[in-house]
């Protein structure tokens, strides 16, 4: 309301012409303060990107390009590459991917079309009250539970069944240490469930009850709806939903951290103790003394925001275009 | 086409041209707000209202009739620049409040809005007890006394006949009350600041019949102290509660003239055809 | 096979194989919250409450942690609620969908969702290297960095959600809009901006990686702010991974006293939503 001074307006007492533009004046302070407080968030987020790129700046500069593709990290001879850690972080986010999207679909299209009615609420409500319990107690479960089972039982069988084929065989062999890639991914996997559970759960709701109706009423079984008219539907938010989850997986430090072994060295074995780039920071940075090996860590700090940002991007960009639908 | 019948109005009709007899042209109320050549354009080049010149006048009831999209709640809301709130839109002509034209840069939108109150078609008390509906208004420009303040909510309620169903739960939030009170109590909220000019954006058409005849009384005994403009689709009550009647079309204002004559012996062919329901 | 047996053949093994999923999806939820009810609950005791940190061997609670994590969450959420809240209006009621509105609402997503250790990087460039210690200060502004984006974004859903006609309406008595947000809008708000700030909370009090490199530890009872606080997440992480057993132990039980606040908290704000749109 940009308004010009009023006080040449005829028919108004001074004492009303101050009164008015005590008004006009709280009004502009409040504007003003809330301006400042949007403005502050992206300050910060500016903030946290040069943070990181200053404090990133003595790697870039000692190690240049080749810091993403190069595998040695060497606290003692001061050299540094970032290539195991985004590896890991990739493929420990891969497997979470690859066996967290089939069963959270499962258990999505269980409690929308399948589950009878007076389970649906208790069980859907479980699931968004798990999506919030923070990640340390994942990651607590599995160091203590998980990584011992992967060891005695499971990381055994795996390299006795499918070790033993040509080709994929050496993602499975090596000793069993029960810690490592694969155990770093079922325990991301676990984690990302209930979150992409109830985001898949919630797109699928979005689905007009009469489409869903009238496809029943043509005569569709349940999977028939949720083949040809629940996914096509919510197609994008689906995606959408994915690259969030994704994005949490990617991100993740205390879920990872507890199982992945801090190794850095990248081995073809799934087996193997590997690190990721945010498990490698809370395990190093407190110790990092030498400036160089500080600048790494937050250098691998600043790739983990690019590859973040870019998945974020993503799934802000598809989950944007399914509400204009 | 033929012209109506005048000799057999319907009921409606029949009590307000009984009424306006009373009314002689020289007893006539000063005019309090006077339109001039007002255009109201989006910026996207829609043009909503095209030149529209009348006038209102005081403690006098002037409903704005017409199909939707007419142009008729637009005129209202630049009455109390309620379209500022929002960005771009264009607005020329004046709009003169006692001679004094409101829509001048230099007025001050608070201040104005004080005086021209308005009511909207959907009930809209707020998240707080029924005095403090009240009492929230007031205190925007008045400091006052408790004692003067419980004054000030009980002739308020009193004045829209509402004060003998809520005076027991005052102190309860007035979102608990029916449709029909929750508008009333909207009414009592914009008078009990005291304004001149009332605005009343389709105010029943939400409501029941029985709330609707409510309301429909209370703008008739609010019409002795204020200047009222009410917009309506609903042509019986035009007829029932005005005095003078504006038909509006495509954002022209096609006649202005007494309700009775409006009703009766329309001079537009428009006119006729819009209030005996062959269009619209 | 005809068409409709193959085609209810399908039906069945779609829905045996979803239903196997959500069982076994829901199995390795249940089990990790039953080890953390079993293990949290043989810790459980007067003692972890009122018994400082211990040395290995010894015995001892979580007392100072625990006092810290409330500390700390306490003074993230005193910064982050009222920028939160006034951003969120900002970003609702002022900007009007103009571009720079629209980016600072994709950035403030983009914060929701950042890593927080990321966050933990930029508070200890930013808090820790130039005051050259690490703080309980340090800690609640990262926690409260992660806070704000959540209130903010909540409180954006929750004003969309008021009716214009209120804010028509206010406007029309002659109030100018920081009278109508603080006295009308708000309130019809409430409860919504409350349960946003309850999720924050619940948020913010199970970060761990933040407080790694910002509030540290300490073994000790401390309420100097500007000394190292011990907290629940760190004690938790340092705990688990030693080789002791009354440690890890103590681990557990902070795990299930964080959890079970946890989920009291978002209980709380569900009920509150709830009760919003009944």
């Amino acid at each position: 309301m940009a308004m010009t001074d009023a006080a040449s307006a005829p028919g108004v007492s001074p004492s009303d012409e101050a009164f008015a533009r005590r008004l006009r004046r709280q009004d502009a302070i409040f504007v003003n303060l809330t301006w400042a407080s949007a403005t502050l968030v992206v300050v910060v987020l500016l903030g946290v990107l040069i943070s990181l790129l200053i404090d990133a700046l003595p790697a870039i500069r000692a190690f240049g390009l080749p810091f993403i593709w190069n595998e040695r990290w060497s606290p003692a001879k001061e050299i540094f590459g970032a290539a195991a850690p985004i590896y890991g972080t990739l493929v420990t986010s891969a497997i979470a991917m690859v066996i967290g999207i089939p069963v959270s679909f499962g258990i999505a299209i269980f409690l929308t079309e399948i589950c009878p009615q007076p389970l649906r609420r208790p069980i859907g409500t479980a699931i968004e009250l798990l999506a919030g319990i923070p990640s340390i107690i994942y990651g607590l479960w599995g160091f203590f539970v998980l990584a011992p089972i992967m060891q005695t039982s499971v990381q055994p069988f795996l390299t006795d069944t499918l070790g033993q084929l040509p080709g994929i065989g050496i993602l499975f062999s090596g000793a069993p240490y029960g810690i490592g890639l694969l155990t770093a991914g079922i325990v991301l996997a676990i984690m990302i469930l209930p979150f992409i559970t109830s985001v898949t759960r919630d797109v699928f709701n979005t689905v007009p009850v009469m489409l869903r109706e009238s496809a029943y009423g043509m005569g569709m079984t349940t999977w028939e709806v949720v083949r040809h008219i629940i996914i096509p539907y919510t197609r994008l938010g689906l995606v959408g939903g994915i690259m969030l989850g994704l994005g949490r997986a990617l991100g993740e430090t205390m879920a990872v951290t507890f199982v992945i072994g801090n190794s850095h060295r990248i081995a073809a074995s799934l087996l193997s103790p590997a690190t990721t780039i945010s498990a490698s920071i809370a395990n190093e940075f407190a110790e990092a003394t030498e400036g160089l090996y500080t600048s790494s860590l937050v250098a691998l700090g600043l790739i983990l925001f690019f590859i973040t940002f870019s998945v974020l991007a993503f799934a802000k960009w598809l989950l944007g275009r399914t509400e204009k639908f | 086409m033929n012209m109506p019948d005048a000799q057999t109005p319907t009921h409606g009709f029949e009590l307000q041209a009984q009424a306006a007899n009373f009314v002689q042209a020289d007893t006539l109320n000063p005019v309090k707000l006077q339109v001039k050549d007002l255009h109201f354009k989006y910026q996207n080049g829609h043009e909503v209202l095209k030149g529209v010149n009348l006038e209102l006048r005081d403690k006098t009831v002037t409903a704005f009739i017409g199909p939707s999209g007419c142009g008729k709640s637009t005129l209202l809301r630049v009455f109390n620049r309620m379209y500022n709130l929002y960005p771009g839109q264009v607005v020329t002509g004046e709009v003169l409040l006692d001679g004094r034209n409101i829509l001048s840069n230099s007025e001050d939108l608070n201040r104005l809005r004080s005086k021209v109150g308005m009511v909207f078609q959907k009930p809209t008390p707020f998240p707080m007890t029924i005095y403090e509906n009240i009492a929230f208004g007031i205190r925007l420009y008045e400091k006052i006394s408790k004692a003067e303040m419980n004054n000030r909510v009980e002739s308020a309620l009193r004045e829209t006949a509402l004060w003998d169903e809520v005076k027991d739960k005052l102190h309860q939030s007035g979102l608990g009350l029916s449709g029909g009170q929750q508008q009333r109590l909207c009414i009592a909220r914009a008078v009990a600041v005291k304004p001149e000019v009332l605005l009343l954006d389709e105010p029943a058409s939400a409501l029941d019949p029985i709330s609707t005849a409510k309301i429909e009384d209370l703008i008739g005994k609010l019409a002795s102290d204020y200047c009222i403009a009410i917009v309506t689709h609903n042509m019986q009550q035009a007829a029932r509660t005005s005095l003078f009647t504006a038909f509006m079309y495509l954002g022209d204002v096609i006649e202005f003239d007494k309700t009775e004559t409006i009703f009766t012996a329309p001079k537009q062919q428009r006119t006729n055809d819009y209030v005996t329901g062959r269009f619209g | 096979m005809s068409i409709a047996t193959r085609r209810y053949t399908t039906n069945r093994v779609a829905i045996g194989l979803s239903v196997a999923a959500a069982a076994f999806g829901l199995f390795f939820l249940a089990a990790i919250l039953w080890t953390l009810f079993w293990n949290g609950l043989s810790a459980m005791g007067p003692s972890i409450f009122l018994k400082m940190t211990p040395p290995p061997g010894s015995d001892g609670g979580l007392a100072n942690a625990i006092f810290g994590s409330l500390v700390m969450t306490l003074l993230a959420v005193v910064i982050a609620t009222p920028i939160g809240i006034m951003a969120g209006t900002y970003l609702s009621e002022y900007s009007g969908g103009s571009k720079i509105g629209e980016a600072a609402k994709f950035i403030n997503d983009v914060l929701l969702s950042a890593p927080s250790i990321i966050v933990g990087l930029f508070i200890y460039a930013a808090f820790v290297v130039p005051f050259g210690h690490f703080s309980a200060w340090s800690g609640a502004i990262a926690l409260a960095v992660i806070a704000l984006p959540v209130i903010n974004r909540t409180t954006q859903d929750m004003l969309a959600l008021v009716p214009n006609a209120l804010r028509e309406a206010s406007a029309a008595l002659g109030s100018p809009r920081w009278k109508t947000m603080t006295m009308v809008i708000y309130r019809s708000a409430r409860s919504g901006i409350l349960t946003g700030v309850l999720l924050a909370i619940a948020r913010v009090s199970g970060e761990t990686a933040p407080l790694l490199f910002t509030a540290l530890n300490n073994q000790y009872w401390s309420t100097d702010l500007n000394a190292p606080m011990s907290n629940l997440p760190v004690v938790i992480f340092q705990f688990a991974m030693s080789p002791y057993d009354d440690w890890q132990r103590l681990a557990w039980g902070g795990a299930l006293i964080i959890t079970v606040a946890i989920l009291a908290l978002n209980i709380i704000a569900r009920s509150l939503a709830g009760r919003r749109s009944s």
